[in-house]
């Protein structure tokens, strides 16, 4: 399992059907308790089934959690998208760990998630200047 | 084993920790320019030589011990003797042990974890037209394995690319393959620590990036293009909104900025020609010459006696 800031972050692939199910609700839902999932999920399931899947997602890192009262309020850590680039990074991250000698992987960019975004839009903008070219040359 | 020969071997390890480390030391301080003298000779034989140097201390040390002190203490030492072995010679037996286990250790644990997870992978990839095609969000493609390479894919990659631009990835990736990259990374892993400067491994890593980029685009203007758009599209596929390692990001930068512009922009100056065999026949030469001059009596004396300081 790739960590990423001290917290695991699991891959929404590698969750259970019934946590993915509850990632996906509190992701369109929001902030919600052990009752509000469990009334809003599509199959009847006992209270404390919802309970401990929350609680696994908590421990797991995906969701965070504040009490309020005597319930807690669940949300997703991440956004599904933060989830997965996350995810992503961590993961090839783990794949580039020289250190420890993980390097036999030839990889087609170096490293994942460390390209500043207006570089990479620099480096756009001259790959499209250079097809212009192309184009121009090549039409008779 | 015999005192004897408990000295022989301590005193050869010894010599070779020795020499490694000196020709090591000293290839750090010319590290720079040698990447520089390398570059003239093209990406594909400059990432040759950076292998070489990177072994170059440890196969320095291995003649010094073997054709320098093997010869010298056979000639010289009785064959019995009540001399002691000296803490400093013992220390640098262990160090020389060290040097090649402790990288050795790291890469067949790395090897294997891996292995490991490139099983777990490869469990629910999808094979199309030899590729795997891998499931999990691992915005990347890479060449996987040592001798029976596979490239693999994510989903993402492969929804991301054009027909175009996979075809320039797939050639590069494939490029690795031929020129058995990864095996070579293997070695320069289990390289012997020497104090040589790891700029060596990222120069390798830079040439053979570029060599596989030559190969990929055979100068194909259209492709290179292709190439360097793949290259741009698969880096942002991840990139960050905040950057907090200003340093590595500006290191990270000028790498994909070099083989973008590099491919955009291709040199028109052609590399000059490395005379391999002749560089190779003067290093043998060289080495017969020290050997022969390394047993003359008045030469082998001084060996002697600077190997008993050592034993001592």
């Amino acid at each position: 399992m790739p960590w990423s800031r001290n917290k695991p972050v699991v891959a929404f692939a590698d969750l259970g059907p019934l946590e993915q199910a509850v990632v996906e609700l509190l992701w369109e839902q929001g902030e919600s308790s052990v009752q509000d999932v469990s009334k809003k999920l599509d199959r009847p399931l006992a209270y404390t089934t919802v309970m401990t899947t929350l609680d696994r997602l908590f421990k797991k890192g995906v969701l965070e959690r504040r009490q309020v009262e005597r319930a807690f309020l669940y949300t997703p850590r991440f956004s599904r998208e933060e989830m997965q680039r996350r995810y992503a990074s961590a993961f090839v991250d783990g794949f580039l760990v020289r250190e420890s000698g993980e390097m036999l992987f030839s990889c087609l960019v170096d490293a994942v998630g460390q390209y500043d975004a207006a570089l990479l839009d620099e480096l756009e903008e001259q790959i499209r200047k250079k097809r212009l070219e192309i184009e121009r040359r090549e039409k008779p | 084993m015999t005192p004897y020969l408990w000295r022989l071997c301590c005193l050869s390890l010894a010599v070779w920790f020795v020499v490694q480390l000196c020709v090591g030391l000293s290839l750090r301080l010319v590290t720079a320019r040698a990447i520089r003298f390398a570059e003239r000779f093209g990406p594909a034989r400059a990432a040759s030589l950076m292998l070489a140097l990177r072994w170059l201390p440890g196969f320095c040390g291995l003649f010094a011990a073997v054709c320098v002190c093997v010869p010298t203490y056979l000639r010289f030492e009785p064959l019995v003797s009540d001399e002691e072995m000296g803490f400093p010679c013992v220390a640098l037996a262990c160090l020389w042990i060290l040097s090649y286990l402790i990288p050795l250790a790291r890469t067949s644990f790395g090897v294997v974890k891996s292995e490991l997870r490139l099983s777990a992978l490869l469990r629910d990839a999808e094979v199309q037209a030899g590729v795997c095609v891998i499931r999990k969000p691992s915005p990347s493609m890479a060449l996987v394995g040592l001798f029976h390479s596979r490239v693999l894919v994510s989903q993402e990659v492969m929804q991301l690319l054009t027909f175009d631009q996979m075809d320039a990835a797939l050639r590069h990736e494939r490029a690795h393959s031929e020129s058995r990259d990864n095996g070579k990374r293997l070695m320069l892993e289990i390289a012997p620590f020497d104090g040589s400067c790891r700029s060596l491994r990222w120069a390798w890593s830079r040439f053979t990036e570029w060599a596989a980029d030559d190969r990929a685009t055979e100068g194909d203007s259209s492709r290179s293009v292709a190439l360097a758009s793949a290259l741009v599209s698969v880096a942002r596929l991840a990139a960050p909104e905040c950057l907090p390692h200003a340093i590595m990001l500006i290191a990270n930068g000028r790498d994909l900025r070099a083989r973008v512009e590099r491919l955009l922009e291709p040199s028109d100056r052609t590399p000059s020609s490395f005379p391999g065999s002749a560089v190779l026949l003067a290093v043998c030469a060289l080495a017969g010459a020290i050997g022969i001059a390394a047993q003359q009596p008045t030469a082998a004396a001084i060996v002697h006696n600077v190997l008993e300081a050592l034993v001592d």
